[in-house]
This record gives C-alpha cells, structure tokens and sequence, in this order.
C-alpha cells in the first residue's frame, strides 16, 4: 500500500491508514483542547487573536470558533460543535470529545484489521440501541418533579461556568424568563421561544447585582429631551428607515430657471417626511420606534403630537418588539398601488411604554405588551468580559430550560447516563454475534472518558446491579461528584440534563466520526507558487550583486 | 500533535500584578506623592488611580483584563481604584504561597481549590464581617438632620480631594462644594436627590474656568453659558431678554455625489437671486423675530460671518455654537421651542430671561443666565489640564457620594442594624449602645429621604434611613481584622482560609502606616495596642468598639461599605482570573502543525 504519491497535477495525494491516523490525530488535537473545559471542574481559555482582542470562555463552541481551524478532519469536528450549539444549546464541549474518543477507539480497531465498515455499522447499531435504552430506562418526566427540577437542570448546566457560585441565583431567574416568554404553538403544547429574552450588558456592580425586568428593555433613550417620558395605552410603530429629510437620490438632475423654484424644491423635501409622520401619528401612533435617523427637523412634529420617539435601534430588538406586541416591522411606507400609506393595523399595542432609569443607565421599558409576553434580563459584572461570558452561560441555561420545559424529559447528568450506557452496551454487544461487537464495545468504553479513574469502576459497578437486579433500580440516576470526588446519587442532589441534549449528543458525535472513519484518501491540491517578479529574479540569478 | 497553548501560572500573575502596584504604591492614602507621567511630550501629574492607570498601557492580556475590570467598577463606585488593585494582588499572592503547589495534583485541581476558597470567602465571610463592622465601629448619623449630613459631607469631601491633592487645594475644593450644597439644597430630601443626578451629569454643577488661580472659585447664582456673544448689538438691555432659540440649518450641507437641482440660466438677476436663496430665507425669520421683539438668538450651530451680519443689520444679538449639554440643560429648562424652519416663527417660541450678564474671568469670557433657579461651582484652575483634573475629580466625588448614600438606605432596609433608639434619630451621636432588640424601638417615622430615594420599593414604616460612616486610616480594615481573627463576627475553621482573610485585611493599613513612616515594629505594636483595647471593650459590653485610642489616630468619615463592595469585586476579578487555565492564540493553523507533522513522519 503505498501512503503517498505524487499526483500529475499539481497535488499531494495519501491514502490508507496514514490518512485515517492523521485525521484521528487531529480529532483528538481538537478535543484536548477544549477537554479541560468540560464539567464542574473544568476551566476557562483565554483566547488572544493577533489584534490583541481577549475572549475568555468555558464553552466549547465559542473556543473552537475563535481558533479558525484549518486541518479537515477537524473541521468537521468544529461544525459539530456548532450543529450542537444550534440544535441544542448546550453540551458542545461533551460532544467533541465524544467523538474524538469514538474516533480513538475505532483508529485501534481498524490497526486490528477490522475493516472500517464493521466497525461504522457496529457504531450505528451501538448509537441506535443508546438512545433506545436512554428513552426506556433513564427518562424521568418533569411533571412529576416539578419547578425544582427544571431549576436544577439549569444549575447544572451552569454548574461549569463562571457564574456557577451563583447559580441558585441565576437559575431561577432564567427560568423565571423562560416562563414569562412562553406562547401556545396551538396544538395544545407550549413553545419558549428563548430569542425574546432580551440579555442587555452593563459593567460595573457585582454579578448579583443583575436584574429581571418583566416587559422588552430597549438600550435606547427617547430622541429630544422635551419628549413626554411615559405614555399609557401606547400604539407602538416599528419602522426600519429614516425619518430624515429626503433627499434626492443619485443620478437625478433637475434643471430650472427661478429660483423660487429652487426653494420650492427644497421646500418639497422637507414635505415629504413630514407628509409620512403625518400618516403615521394619524394612524394613531404614539411610540415610534426605528432603526435609522430622525432629523431635527422631524422631532419637532413628534414634539408637538406628545408622541415618543426612538432613533437608532437595533434592528434585531425591533423585530422582537414588532412580534410581542403585534406590530408590523415596516421596511416602507409604499402600499401595492405605490401610494404612501399607514394603516392602523400596523401598530402594536401595549400597556405602558416608560424610559427608566435601571442601574445607572437609561433604559426604554415596554410592558404589558399584547401580542406575547416579553421578559428582559439585565447583567452585571466587574468588566465586558465577564459579562460576556455571562451571557453565553445564560444563553446555554436558557436553551436548557427550554429544552426540558418543552420535551419535559430529563436524564441525570453527571456520568450517570454514559456510565449506564456503557454497561448496557457492553452486555448488549456480548449477545450479538458478529464482528459488530468489537465496535459496540469500542463504542462503550468510548463513553467512559471521565478523568476520575478509581471512580469509574466504582460507578459502573452500581449501574450493572442496577442493570441486573430489580430491586437495586434506583442506583441507576448515580453518578460522579467530582468536588467531593465520590459516587452519589444525581437524582437526588439534583444535577440534571434534558434528554434531548443527552441523545443529539450521542447522535451527532456518531454520525461525525463515521464521517471521519469513511476518509480513506486525501487529495490535497497545493496552490501554484505566484511567479515572482523580474526583480526578484535577477536578484537570485546575481545579476545585481 | 499539540496545539500550542500557554499555560497561566498563578505565581506569574502575580508578578504581573505585583508590577502595577510597585506604580500605583506610591501614591496611596493623604501622604501619597504624585506621579508624573509622560507620554508623547504630554505631562500628566496625578495622584489618582483611575487617570494612572487609563494612561499606562499594558501590553499582557490577562493585566489588560485586570486593569479594565478595575477601571470599569472605579467609575461607578467613584473611587477605590489603587486599593481595589493591592487587594486583588494582596489576594492572589496570599493563596499563591498559602495553597502549595504539588507535583502531583494537577493544575485544575488545584485551581479549582482556590476558586472555592475565593467562593467560600465572598459567600460566607464577607457579608457577615460587613454586617459587624457597621455595627461594632460604624457611626451613625440620621439622613433626616440636613446639619449633620452636610456637614459630614464637608468633611468627607475634604478628606476625599487630600487623597488626590495637596492639602490646601482639597480645603478649598472641600468649601466650594459645601458652600454649593448650601446654595441649592435646604433638607436632606433634597440632598439626596441632588447627589444622584450629580452622579450622572456633573456637568451641570461645574464650569471649568482657565488661567485663574483655584482661591478665586466660588458658587454663583445663575447657569453659565460657556460661550461669548458672537455679536452683541449695542442697545441690547441685559434684564428680561426676549430670547428664542435657532436650528435652522445655516450652511449649506454638501455631499459627495450627491446632485443637486440646478439652474440654468442667463439672467443675472436670477442668478443672484438663486446665490442668495438661503440668506433671503433666513433674513425673513430674523426679520420676523425681530418685529416679535426678539432681542438674543441662541443657537447650538455655527453662524457663518454672512448670518452673523444679518443679526447685525436686525439688532438681535447671537449667542452660537452653544455646547449640546448645554443646549439640553437649557431646552429643558425653558422649555422653549428650537426654531426649524420659517412657518415656526411665532410668539410661542420666544422665552423671556431674567437677566444675563457676560462673565469674563481670566481668559474666559462667557454668559451667565439668571432667573433659571440654578446654581453652579465657577471652578478656576491655573491650566486647563488641572482645571479639568479638579473638575473630574469633583465628579469622581459625585459618584463616591451617591454609591455611598444608596448603600446607606439600602442597608438600613435590609439588614438587622436598624435598630437604634430615639436619640440616635435627634440627633448626632458617637456611640451605638446596646441592646439590638426591635422590640424596645420606638416606632419611627420614614424618613422623606427614603421615600424619595426609593419610592419604587415598599419600605416598612419602622426603618429610619441612617448615615452610617468609619473613620479614615484603615479602621475599618483593622477592625475587620480583628473581627475574624478573635472569631467573633464568623468562625472559619480552615485555616488557609482564615489566614488569607487576615492578609487581604492587612494590605490596606500595613501600606497606609508605612507611609507614615510607621515601621513594621510599630505597626505591629500598634495592631495588637488597638487590639487588646478592642477586647477590653468587649469584655465592658460595650457594642461599639471605639476608634478613640489614646493617640486618637482615627478620625475623618468614610465609606464604610466601600471596602466591602471593592473586596466583592476583588474577589469576583480573583475568581474569573483562576478560572483562566491557558492562553490559546486565536487563528492558529492546525493544518499546519499536522503538516509538520507528517513531514515529520516522512523524515522517518
């Protein structure tokens, strides 16, 4: 078998059990590196880019983003940190490194002359019978558990990050947001759409500090100080253009011969805009909200209708306010006919619209909204950094949350479910027999990764009693408490996960590595040197020397 | 195939840390000596930590964090930054040599250790220990006796601008702003309210005045217009001016590529009359204001010399180019109507002033409006790099003042000291006697103070809002000390633990009393002097451990919850530090390692 070979073209091509090392090799490259985050005891990585920006973060996703992986193989490694941050919202980290072990263990299996189909079609088998024993055995329903238990599968969530210290604190209140954002989907169910929790910033004051705000904060301050600072029963307008004075576009030359036509022109421009805030405070608006400018000029016909207005918004914020209060995002006034228009029913309603003033800054509040409810979380903390950091700990709470509050099933975390597995597994690969068992088994001792070596043992062997004996079914939610660094029973401290999190988890990482395992030959096509300048040349050649 | 990663060793943060402070060190406390720092042929000459450090540029990721995080919690607590900094270093370097590093744990795991050690302290200790300093050694003032408290933030201030200037200098700045708070304030209701708006716009409060020495400050009737007129006409009458104010866009804006209409003409009368399309239309609006009776124009745009001619040939004198806080301060006050365009020329928009006077001190010449029921700090300054250092500092001072009052009110809500007697709420008092029962309170009312500061929350009716201060010098430190090391406010068994406590107590007064040339002997002579009378007192059931020693070294008012709130963020920086295991350079090639090392693997 020969490894490499130079191709005609301009390329390197490899083939066989290098390029499959070389790509396990990378995998487990990728996994070290984010290896050290994972779990309550795992640490943070500052990642310094060549400008000498700082990020500082625990979550796997972000780090694997930041370090623009180049290597193939470990690029599909990233993108499933990535899938995992979208699908789920949490477990990146435990993701990779499940499959840069599966990887590992198959890279053995193959040196052994197994064939790499087996060993995918064992991995598949594996995969379906895990999620099958999970959605059997390990489920528990939150209904039975109650509040404590979604409050606790955010805790553990958080339980790795910064703000872990905290986490009674911030548990309650990204659940208290996720409830507070919950909408029917109409078929009887409930959907949290996370998107509507707005998260705004403000360093400065310790992490405790923060705040949950009931109604959409915006980070914005009403544009003219003679503006009324509260207005009840607000019809709300959500516009994305300017309300500046128009001007005329591009290319267009208008050719007169009296200047009081000149004037009249000018005249016409100013009209424009104000024909529109006319249409639109007629509709009966009396908070306008957009994204771009509004003049001086314009202000004042606000001024005069007592109406509020905000310039500069972020678009985002205001797509988010358009749908809680049942607004419509307008990108232009012009209807179908071409007219210029603005219908009543564009406006969203609420009950009060106040700017504030919330830990030292100056905030637009907008409560009691019509359409759905909206809840705003307000965080603190020593420097932007940390509050960012922050933020991406929330974001995935928050995504956890919703995660169990809709499927409403959670496993335990902590171990338990991999520990578990891995003996099923492993009894289950004994009863088959085909060459698969190798790759069962291989798959099983793969999720048995934790660092805690004497512990493990100890583990499994409580989950096969459980697995064995009926009567010793409750120890299988134990798993590892590596503060103490002892076995315990997760159920009860309550270190929880949401199944869905547990089983896209295992789907994924299997998927990913069969992807690798399939590469049996790179072909890498190397760029043609740029041909280098006459100078250059004459310099190499010495006929300057 | 590694990639590349740098490992963060605690001992070299330290070091790191260890360098800022060996900066900072020097100018600490009243007996600090300034800085002089240059950059780029620009002198600065400060003694404040938060000017020092956005100055000096620091180069290593994990300080720059340090120093943002830092400067970011000075600027809202107002002051505090040098010691937040000797805190954090005193603190890490304490848990460097306290929790050895052994070969075999791993890194993580000892980390890990110090982070709950940095937890258990921040969750267990120091809420308790702030409890019992306020309730051991703090003072306590009523808010309602608007005396006492304005004198107490007269002498606060004076003690707040010594540690940033020299002594004359802070006694000065100490009376303008009491003399300010004289001015405007007459209850404690008012006060408060006035301190935290200072708090976001000090602006309104402070016109910096160039080339004039400091003793010529002073407190002045009126609102300062840090603006000459451009054009004053000659019969102007300075009382009940007629004024309106002027938006309308003056200069014609150009933009690039932007066509525009265009005449095409022969006649040369419609030529002048196109170039002279704008002036027309403005000396119609002057024109119009002036038959209203429209004597000053105010405007926050620049009048070009053609516009100010036609104020001239009108008689309206101009006042242009007004600053935007100004401009804000003064549109919200008058409530007047900024004029846009020439339908808005009406007698709606014209607002009457009671008097404006120019106001011309050393080289400034500026206008000051009566009639506005404000008043304002004319600070005067030799240059305008120190005007605009006292002016800052004023503003710092602001900060430190409202963080202060709001921790006051909100702890005399929260917690179990608002317990006081009768004579407390009459008037001012040094002690605090015994007992802390509710039951023997009589029923106070609630205080205008709290209502006002926070109408928002639902305060119970028996809480008195009380001003709670420690003397200067590190008391409160020495007190806390002493709290946790005789176990009386918190038990701690571990004894790293406890030991890491007492350093970061230390740090503050061992610096402070080397500065007054205390030598480590005496300062230790003098610890356990202070002590054994701390105990003596106790042992008389006296609650208030006095901060009368026979020497009387303590003295002043300060911020009691300061301490706390820096030690809080401390210990928050400490932990986010700790957390940190590597530093991974971003964009690094992975592909190229693995080219190395498959070239690697060809050499074989």
């Amino acid at each position: 078998m020969t490894a490499e070979s130079v191709l005609s073209i301009q390329g390197k091509r490899s083939s066989g059990t290098p390029v499959r090392t070389e790509n396990v090799i990378a995998a487990s490259s990728v996994a070290n590196i984010v290896k050290s985050s994972l779990g309550p005891v795992g640490l943070d990585k500052m990642i310094v880019d060549d400008v000498g920006d700082v990020t500082v973060t625990n979550d796997g996703a972000t780090i694997l983003k930041l370090l623009e992986v180049e290597h193939p193989a470990a690029r599909v490694l990233v993108e499933l940190a990535q899938l995992q941050d979208e699908e789920v919202g949490d477990g990146t980290t435990s993701v990779v490194i499940i499959a840069a072990e599966l990887l590992k263990v198959a890279d053995e299996l193959v040196k052994q002359k197994i064939h790499p189909t087996s060993i995918i079609a064992g991995y598949k088998l594996a995969c379906k019978e895990a999620c099958r024993y999970i959605q059997n055995n390990l489920t528990m329903n939150t209904d039975e558990l109650g509040r404590d238990c979604i409050v606790a599968a955010a805790k553990t969530s958080m339980s790795s990050k910064v703000i872990s210290i905290d986490s009674d604190f911030f548990a309650n209140m990204v659940v208290d947001a996720a409830m507070a954002v919950r909408t029917s989907d109409g078929k009887g169910g409930y959907k949290y759409p996370i998107k509507a929790v707005n998260i705004l910033k403000a360093h400065g004051r310790s992490a405790t500090e923060s705040a949950i705000i009931n109604g959409y904060a915006l980070n914005c301050t009403v544009a003219s100080h003679a503006m009324t600072k509260k207005i009840t029963n607000a019809k709300i307008a959500c516009l994305d253009f300017s309300l500046n004075k128009e001007k005329m576009k591009l290319g267009i030359q208008v050719l007169v011969n009296d200047p009081a036509k000149l004037e009249a022109i000018r005249q016409r421009e100013a009209d424009i805009t104000k024909e529109r805030i006319e249409k639109i405070l007629k509709a009966g608006a009396n908070v306008i909200l957009t994204t771009g400018g509004i003049d001086d000029l314009c202000l004042k016909y606000f001024v005069e209708a007592g109406a509020m207005a905000v310039r500069r918004c972020k678009k985002s914020d205001l797509k988010r306010i358009a749908k809680a209060t049942g607004a419509t995002f307008l990108t232009t006034l012009c209807n179908l006919e071409g007219e210029e228009s603005f219908e009543p029913t564009y406006l969203g309603e609420a009950a009060e619209v106040t700017q504030e003033r919330v830990c030292d800054d100056e905030l637009i509040l907008i409560k009691g909204t019509s359409a759905r409810t909206a809840s705003s979380l307000i965080l603190r903390g020593p420097n932007d950094f940390y509050c960012d950091e922050m933020e991406r700990s929330l974001h995935d709470a928050l995504c956890v949350v919703k995660r169990v509050l809709e499927s409403s099933s959670i496993v335990c975390g902590g171990g338990s479910v991999e520990a578990a597995l891995s003996v099923y597994l492993e009894s289950f690969a004994t009863s088959l027999s085909s060459r698969e068992q190798l790759a069962i088994g291989a798959f099983a001792q793969s999720l048995l990764l934790k660092d805690a070596t004497d512990l493990v043992p100890k583990l499994r062997a409580y989950h096969h009693s459980s697995q064995i004996k009926t009567e010793h079914s409750q120890l299988k939610y134990y798993g590892l408490d590596l503060i103490e660094g002892q076995v315990r029973d997760n159920k009860k401290v309550g270190v929880f996960e949401p199944t869905l999190s547990k089983l896209k988890q295992l789907k994924f990482a299997t998927e990913a590595a069969i992807t690798i395992l399939r590469i049996d030959d790179m072909i890498k096509l190397e760029q043609e040197p740029s041909k280098e300048s006459g100078y250059q040349q004459a310099l190499k050649s010495g006929q300057l020397g | 195939m590694e990639c590349w990663r740098k490992d963060i060793e605690l001992s070299s943060v330290v070091v790191q840390c260890r360098s800022l402070v060996s900066v900072l060190e020097g100018c600490l406390g009243p007996c600090g000596k300034a800085v002089l720092l240059e950059k780029a042929g620009c002198v600065i000459i400060t003694k404040d930590g938060m000017e020092l450090l956005s100055h000096l540029e620091v180069c290593d990721p994990l300080v720059s964090i340090v120093v943002r995080g830092v400067l970011d919690h000075t600027r809202v607590l107002g002051d505090g930054c040098k010691a937040t900094l000797f805190l954090l270093h005193r603190l890490l370097s304490s848990l460097d040599t306290h929790v050895p590093q052994n070969s075999g744990t791993m890194q993580g795991i000892r980390r890990q250790r110090l982070i709950q050690i940095v937890q258990q302290i921040r969750n267990h200790v120091l809420g308790v220990v702030q409890r019992d300093v306020i309730k051991y050694g703090a003072q306590v003032y009523p808010l309602n006796s608007f005396e006492v408290f304005s004198h107490l933030l007269h002498n606060s201030a004076e003690d707040f601008f010594i540690t940033k200037f020299s002594k004359l200098i802070a006694r000065n700045l100490a009376r303008l702003f009491s003399t300010y708070i004289s001015c405007v304030c007459s209850s404690s209701r008012e006060l408060v309210k006035l301190i935290k708006d200072l708090a976001i716009k000090a602006h309104t409060a402070v016109v910096e005045i160039y080339h004039m020495p400091l003793m010529m400050s002073h407190v002045l009737h009126g609102f300062v217009v840090t603006r000459n007129f451009r054009y004053l006409h000659r019969g102007m009458k300075f009382n009940k001016v007629c004024c309106a104010w002027w938006s309308m866009n003056l200069e014609e804006e150009e933009e690039e590529g932007l066509p525009r209409a265009t005449i095409e003409t022969s006649l040369r009368e419609i030529l002048v009359g196109g170039i002279l399309i704008k002036r027309n239309s403005v000396e119609r609006s002057l024109a119009h204001l002036s038959s209203l009776g429209t004597e000053l124009v105010f405007s926050s745009l620049h009048f070009p010399d053609w516009a100010v001619s036609l104020c001239a040939k009108y008689g309206i004198s101009l006042l242009d180019s007004v600053d935007g806080d100004e401009r804000d301060f003064l549109a919200e006050r008058l409530g007047v109507l900024p004029i846009m365009e020439e339908r808005d020329v009406h007698p709606g928009v014209l607002r009457s002033i009671d008097k404006i006077e120019p106001l011309n001190l050393g080289t400034c010449r500026f206008m000051q409006l009566s009639g506005l029921g404000v008043h304002q700090i004319l600070l005067c300054g030799p240059t305008p790099a120190q005007c605009r250092q006292f002016s800052a500092c004023f503003l710092q001072f602001f900060r430190y003042l409202s963080s202060w009052v709001a921790d006051c009110v909100d702890f005399s809500q929260s917690s179990d000291i608002y317990t006081c007697d009768a004579a407390a709420a009459a008037g001012c008092r040094d002690s605090f006697s015994p007992p802390f029962s509710p039951d023997e309170l009589p029923r106070c009312e609630l205080s205008p103070v709290l209502t006002e500061a926070h109408s928002s929350a639902p305060t119970s009716p028996t809480t008195v809002a009380m001003f709670f201060t420690v003397p200067h010098g590190g008391y409160g430190e020495l007190l806390a000390k002493y709290l946790v090391s005789e176990n009386i406010s918190v038990n701690i068994k571990n004894t790293i633990i406890k030991s890491v406590v007492l350093d970061v107590f230390n740090e503050l007064p061992s610096l402070l009393y080397r500065k007054s040339q205390f030598s480590q002997k005496s300062y230790v002579e003098f610890q356990t002097k202070l002590f054994s009378n701390f105990t003596e007192l106790r042992n008389n059931n006296q609650v208030m451990l006095s901060h009368m020693l026979k020497d009387n070294r303590f003295r002043g008012y300060h911020n009691p919850f300061l301490l706390f709130k820096l030690l809080n963020c401390v210990l928050h920086l400490a932990e986010y530090l700790l957390r940190i295991e590597c530093i991974v350079p971003a964009k690094q090639r992975i592909s190229q390692r693995t080219r190395h090392c498959s070239s690697d693997s060809e050499s074989e």
